[in-house]
């Protein structure tokens, strides 16, 4: 899946309703792409069959080690 | 009446050589002189200092003082909801909020006996900036005011070094504590995930987001955190864990204690200055010279722990201020709505191999955690810039140093030491295990009492 192109992000925003009046597009869009670069570059990881850890606690803390 | 540290102001206020009235006096007087250019506070709150000292002062009188903290001055991060008083997070949104309560952590340092002196600025919702579209102006630099505090516990770590409170709340979801205390030159920790409630601070990333104290030394800090931690059930994430004396190993010999040194963060990932670098050096020697054991501590990438926080920490933020971006967008500033604009094109599997992601950092830094006791890296990796030069993307231009302890939920605290040629203040981070606070203060006591910076004040 590419990225969004700068001319893509106006017509996505404008279709969501976002006031676009005030918005510097080229700005935000290079915003989008080292957002978008940071997503690229972390590992994916290794094991996708874990579940899920929304609710976190540090590894080996008491708290870890009572739940 | 010179600075002084909440050790020292404690101890004279004990010895009824200052009492809590004159303090309180004396910081409202530097906030009065010194807050039009350095702008730490949003709201300062000078009669109810004077009704808080004459009550500790009262306390004194009859020999019934609550806590080492009975008559200190502090104030809190405009982030933390204070009753009856204007809690804003900086932003126009929040421009007429004033809650009918206290946040916990606010309650537990009233009711420790401190003086409160008012709310402290931040960046917007403790996001972004800094900026001069908001109702109030970023706080300042006081070593510089022409430089950037950091973020966001902007308004504590610059009150702090001015001399305007002796010590303060900050909140530290991707180094908000650290940063600032870093570019400030003073002390901040921000604890183990759970130690301190977050009832009552308005939210950034939930399963990001840290309370945590900040003070111009690391002992003043393991005072603060003594009376703010503890379990809170209005916290779902509160730990239910004994709060032990984090100022029980202050002073104490490193001999034996493992430490050790993720070079590629501050060499490799991240390089910093050459100053910051010697800072760290030097560090390592006085580290070593007192008998602790040092080695190089191997993780993965800063990029990776770095990542991981960045992509949960926008998506969590983004949830949280999705009904406002709706409904009153241009009431942000511009630096908010467009960090808000660019979270929302983020996916739920972004987030979702994030978390993934972030699960098995934490079983790294737990593994590499077995060999050592605290990993020393920068804190920053230079000095402050100046405030025209901090990057529209600030936070998405290079992996952060202080984002790996966010992300695991371990304990770092940020240090002082030394200057940089430009004269402003370069810091070190030390990470420690789980609940292991006061390790950190130990080792962070012994590198400010084993150099001369902690006895060097911004000229104001």
């Amino acid at each position: 899946m590419s990225e969004l192109s700068l001319s893509d992000l106006v017509v996505l925003l404008r279709a969501r309703g976002v006031p676009v009046e005030n918005i510097q597009f080229e700005r935000l869009h290079e915003g989008y792409l080292k957002l978008r670069g940071l997503v690229n570059d972390m590992s994916r990881p290794m094991n996708l069959d874990t579940g899920l850890v929304v609710t976190f606690w540090p590894e080996d803390s008491p708290c870890t080690r009572s739940r | 009446m010179h600075p002084f540290t909440i050790a020292e102001a404690s101890r004279k206020l004990k010895a009824k050589e200052i009492s809590p009235v004159e303090l309180a006096r004396h910081c409202l007087h530097r906030i009065e002189v010194l807050n039009p250019e350095i702008g730490a506070f949003i709201t300062v709150t000078a009669e109810r200092a004077l009704a808080d000292a004459n009550a500790a002062e009262a306390r004194m009188m009859k020999h019934e003082s609550k806590t080492p903290l009975d008559g200190v001055p502090i104030a809190h991060k405009d982030i933390f909801e204070t009753a009856g008083i204007l809690t804003t997070a900086h932003s126009r949104i929040l421009k007429e909020n004033v809650p009918t309560r206290d946040a916990a952590v606010v309650k537990r340092l009233a009711d420790a006996g401190t003086v409160m002196l008012g709310k402290l600025a931040t960046l917007e919702f403790a996001l972004a900036g800094p900026s001069f579209d908001l109702p109030w102006p970023p706080a300042r630099n006081p070593w510089n005011s022409s430089c950037f505090t950091g973020g966001s516990s902007s308004g504590t770590a610059a009150a702090v070094a001015a001399g305007m409170i002796l010590g303060g709340t900050g909140t530290d979801t991707g180094g908000s504590i650290r940063g600032p205390a870093a570019l400030c030159g003073i002390s901040g920790i921000k604890p183990t995930y759970g130690r301190c409630s977050r009832s009552g601070v308005i939210p950034l990333a939930h399963s990001l987001d840290h309370v945590g104290p900040m003070a111009w030394t690391a002992e003043d800090c393991a005072m603060l955190l003594q009376q703010m931690a503890g379990h809170d059930p209005a916290d779902p994430q509160s730990a239910d864990v004994a709060v032990p004396d984090f100022s029980a190993d202050i002073g104490r010999s490193l001999r034996g204690l493992r430490i050790g040194v993720v070079d590629r963060f501050h060499k490799l990932d991240n390089p910093v200055c050459d100053a910051t670098a010697a800072a760290i050096a030097q560090s390592v020697e006085l580290l070593v010279a007192s008998g602790a054991e040092v080695g190089e501590a191997k993780l993965s990438s800063l990029k990776e722990y770095s990542a991981a926080n960045r992509i949960i920490m926008n998506a969590e933020a983004a949830a949280y201020h999705e009904h406002a971006m709706k409904t009153r967008f241009d009431a942000f500033g511009e630096r908010m709505r467009n960090r808000m604009l660019l979270a929302s094109f983020l996916t739920s599997s972004d987030y979702i191999q994030a978390q993934r992601r972030r699960r098995e950092l934490c079983l790294e830094l737990a593994n590499v955690m077995k060999d050592f006791d605290v990993l020393v890296t920068a804190a920053a990796a230079d000095e402050a810039p100046l405030m025209e030069d901090v990057p529209f993307w600030d936070g998405l231009e290079k992996p952060g140093l202080p984002l790996p302890w966010n992300l695991t939920g371990y304990p770092a605290i940020a240090v002082c030491m030394g200057f940089g040629p430009n004269g402003l203040p370069l810091s070190i981070q030390i990470g420690g295990r789980p609940f292991a606070e006061a390790t950190l203060f130990q080792v962070a006591s012994f590198l400010e009492s084993s150099t001369p910076w902690r006895s060097k004040r911004p000229s104001l």
